[in-house]
């Protein structure tokens, strides 16, 4: 069942001189089994968003809707984060036990799963974790920066959430440790999980989602295809966003005299036109 | 939740109290607190209170925002109020309840004791609403330092206040933050009974303690990179000076101490 975002705002610290509208007024669905992509600037809202996801904040005005039900009312809160995982930017610093084992474990005993489930979820979760068995016995400070973070993720996996939502996932972490965190999020994706993440590499968003929504200011700005928001470059860059590496060159191109389609934005596909745009000549 | 304790927090501001010099403020402080403990008697705190409540319009910080900063200590005030009232010594029984009793005196102690607190509180947050961390810090290093001849570690003392000053803040945040990643693994700290409650909290302090730990040692590297080596021949960027404000603002305050001595000799309580 889908996320059902209804008229959703969020008012900071109403009443006082710091009050902010984080959110504006936002409808949203989000379909089961889809990749989405939430992209925006710094303060634009994204954050506040995906928190009223999994009900850790509650709405000011407005309703979000899991599987059909208003999530704010009513619902157990375990429920909801049973079925909607929320891992926060550097999940790393919510590691606390002893061994990376007990660690992913601690989500699913909170949900009271019986051991031998508890066992077979940890096990699943490190194993598309990437972490080799004789790390889950170490501590999870034991573990480099990658791994650590792709330990904290196991741990909200091991609730085997239907829908997860990743606020930065790759952030601060060296080339090898994204790829790898690109290798995890496939292999979550393959699993048949939603995902929603969030980013500031428009390049991962590029390579990996199937639909971008764009916020700025509480509100969405763009939402659509990889191929529609990555045409509005313009657009973008008002709202202090970049496109992905290959989009750039594709507008560097075209002000030079080629005429690449503006929906191309991946490496093999600004390849191809490159091609045949230099074949023709 | 946590962002709701004023308590401590420095509220900007260029009114003649904010101008005054950190030592000033320090050492009036400590005046206005000796006043409190001297005055024996209600028409004292009357006085006190007059006069703080003076200090906050000068310093143009709202009524509101110092009562706020009340509230830490509302549990602590009636705990010593209901303590009081029951323990006090005395005849006068005004009201018995099988071994409870409260007397005459009780209640006057009480309130006596109740209104002392609050008037503490309130004087010693007037210093900090109005003063930054910072000049606090060097308005003590700088009143401890004549006893570095004896070996008191003046600037030691100083650094290591201001910087657990700076990260009250940055640990507050990473509490919520923590709170919430925790609570999104289905954590629960809200229910169950007391040693319940407690076990809960550990996912909670161990990644703060793990944090802390690798702030301090991040802070350490930042401080040796940039050759911090102690306070010795280190130089300020402000130096502090007194100013006429300075001493227009401990002539009124002599003036209250002399009041308050005044009122004690005369018995007017």
């Amino acid at each position: 069942m889908p996320i059902q975002v209804e008229h959703l705002t969020h008012v900071y610290a109403p009443g006082t001189p710091f009050e902010t509208k984080a959110l504006d007024d936002i409808n949203l669905t989000i379909e089961d089994g889809e990749f989405v992509g939430l992209i925006g600037h710094t303060g634009s809202g994204k954050s506040t968003l995906i928190q009223h996801l999994n009900a850790i904040m509650k709405p000011t005005s407005g309703r979000v809707l899991v599987d059909g039900e208003d999530i704010s009312q009513g619902v157990k809160k375990s429920d909801i984060r049973k079925k909607v995982g929320l891992v926060f930017q550097y999940p790393e610093y919510q590691l606390f036990e002893e061994t990376v084992e007990k660690d992913v474990a601690f989500g699913p005993k909170n949900l009271g799963l019986s051991e031998d489930e508890i066992a077979v979820r940890v096990k699943e979760a490190l194993e598309m974790a990437g972490l080799e068995e004789e790390q889950w016995k170490k501590s999870p400070f034991e573990l480099s920066g990658g791994q650590k973070r792709r330990a904290a993720i196991a741990g909200v996996l091991a609730m085997k959430p239907k829908t997860l939502i990743l606020d930065e996932p790759a952030a601060g972490l060296d080339p090898k440790g994204r790829s790898e965190m690109r290798r995890m999020i496939r292999s979550i994706r393959a699993s048949g999980a939603t995902i929603l993440m969030v980013s500031h590499s428009m390049d991962d968003v590029a390579r990996m989602c199937e639909r971008i929504i764009v916020m700025n200011h509480g509100k969405i700005a763009l939402d659509g295809r990889p191929d529609e928001v990555f045409s509005e470059g313009e657009k973008l860059h008002e709202m202090h966003l970049g496109l992905p590496a290959a989009a750039v060159l594709r507008d560097r191109l075209n002000t030079r005299g080629f005429q690449i389609p503006a929906n191309v934005y991946t490496i093999e596909q600004l390849k191809e036109e490159i091609l045949k745009a230099l074949k023709k000549e | 939740m946590l962002s709701n304790i004023t308590i401590g927090q420095y509220f900007p501001g260029t009114s003649f109290i904010h101008r005054l010099d950190p030592r000033t403020k320090i050492l009036l402080t400590v005046m206005l607190i000796v006043c409190i403990f001297v005055s024996k008697g209600f028409m004292g705190f009357a006085l006190i209170a007059l006069f703080m409540l003076f200090c906050a319009k000068l310093s143009r910080i709202s009524l509101k925002f110092i009562i706020r900063g009340l509230k830490p200590i509302a549990f602590i005030v009636s705990f010593t109020f209901i303590l009081n009232l029951f323990l006090g010594a005395g005849t006068d029984v005004i009201w018995e309840w099988g071994v409870l009793s409260i007397t005459k005196q009780g209640v006057r102690n009480a309130v006596y004791m109740a209104v002392r607190l609050v008037l503490l509180v309130t004087g010693t947050q007037l210093l900090t609403l109005t003063t930054s961390p910072i000049a606090l810090t060097d308005g003590l290093e700088r009143l401890f330092s004549p006893f570095k001849k004896i070996g008191f570690p003046a600037h030691e003392l100083a650094m290591m206040m201001s910087i657990a000053l700076r990260f009250i803040p940055t640990l507050i945040e990473e509490t919520e933050k923590i709170t919430k990643a925790q609570k999104a693994r289905g954590a629960d700290f809200e229910s169950g009974n007391l040693l319940k409650r407690a076990k809960a909290m550990l996912p909670l302090l161990i990644p703060l303690f793990v944090g802390s730990f690798r702030r301090a040692d991040d802070l350490a590297m930042a401080m040796e990179a940039r050759c911090y080596r102690g306070g010795n021949g280190r130089t300020k960027m402000n130096p502090l000076t007194f100013a006429k404000i300075d001493l227009i603002a401990a002539g009124v305050f002599t003036a209250l101490f002399a009041a308050i001595i005044v009122l004690n000799i005369f018995g007017i309580f």
